[in-house]
């Protein structure tokens, strides 16, 4: 009995490293960056996050006077057999104690909301741990970087891609606004590209007739421009990477005044 | 993953008429743009009592 209780008891020491992952979740990008570093990023969270928060609200606690009997849980999590437990004298100490946490796992949380603003704002959990990799930065514009010069990558509106994709028929050129990518499931390697108000183009030259020939059958003709863009229907266009033979990035910035971006007409 | 898209991209996104002349401009004039040269092109602006047309520019970014 005694051991499994010291087992939920260690548990509720760990809750608040899952609430605070659960709130780092809220931000898809940090998520996807994380679970690609899957041993170092369960380690850090595992250890480092919840010890940061008992200590500081052992430090609160001490300045308040306020005492959690940890020599009680201790002899829990031993399952010391010489231990007596006494309901009576037990219950407000426990009580105690699951507040503790309690207020633990609430700082779990308010800790990961804490560094999904400052990821936004600063990009500071990337840079700490060197997240990213080549789809990260090429998307992100932060390619543009690579010269080692300033650059204008604040001022990016949005990423237009021109994706160039084989079928079975032939080579199709995508393009559209880059809305969201995907990775394969604990890798970096790109799964599939959404695209939003995507057009498509299809490369091969543009049958224009079949001539009689002089002396076998006939003969097909093809004009020597390719086909114009015409618009996919539907929002959004998911394109597999397995398709993909190559994908050309511009980054986009508008002029436009401030006031007039909440007016733009449906 | 999000893809990187500001504030007047969001709203470009959300209009369909904006975002359609927006992808126009860029198919149909891509050279011009990848040199460097911004584009303009139309949009329809509501400001509640009335409805105009507002010119924007569209142009590549590229490292300083």
């Amino acid at each position: 009995m005694n051991l499994a209780l010291g087992a939920f008891i260690l548990t509720l020491l760990f809750l608040p490293a899952i609430s605070f992952r659960l709130a780092v979740n809220r931000l898809e990008n940090l998520k996807g960056l994380l679970s690609s570093l899957s041993i170092t990023d369960s380690i850090w969270v595992f250890t480092v996050v919840p010890i940061f928060i008992h200590i500081i609200i052992l430090l609160c606690f001490c300045l308040f006077n306020v005492t959690v009997k940890f020599d009680l849980i201790l002899n829990i999590i031993y399952s010391n057999s010489r231990f007596t437990l006494n309901n009576a004298i037990l219950g407000p100490d426990i009580i105690k104690f699951l507040g503790y946490n309690l207020l633990a796992i609430f700082l779990g949380g308010v800790l990961g909301f804490m560094i999904n603003k400052l990821e936004m704002r600063w990009k500071l959990v990337s840079r700490l741990f060197g997240l990213g990799n080549e789809w990260y930065e090429a998307f992100e514009g932060d390619i543009l970087n690579i010269s080692g010069e300033q650059s204008n990558v604040s001022n990016i509106d949005l990423v237009y891609l021109d994706v160039l994709a084989n079928t079975k028929e032939a080579s199709i050129l995508y393009s559209g606004i880059l809305v969201k990518y995907y990775y394969k499931p604990k890798s970096t390697e790109l799964d599939y590209i959404v695209l939003q108000r995507a057009v498509k183009r299809d490369l091969r030259k543009e049958f224009r007739s079949d001539k009689p020939h002089v002396e076998a059958g006939k003969a097909s003709f093809y004009d020597q421009h390719t086909g114009d863009s015409m618009p996919v229907k539907g929002d959004y266009l998911i394109i597999p990477m397995k398709e993909v033979l190559n994908i050309n990035i511009t980054y986009l910035y508008f002029d436009i005044p401030e006031d007039a971006i909440d007016q733009l007409a449906e | 993953m999000k893809a990187k898209i500001s504030k007047k991209g969001t709203a470009f996104l959300k209009s369909t008429q904006a975002s359609n002349a927006l992808i126009a401009a860029v198919v149909n004039n891509f050279k011009q743009l990848s040199n460097g040269v911004a584009i303009p092109f139309h949009v329809a602006i509501n400001d509640g009592r009335s409805q105009r047309d507002l010119e924007v520019r569209v142009r590549k970014v590229t490292s300083m």
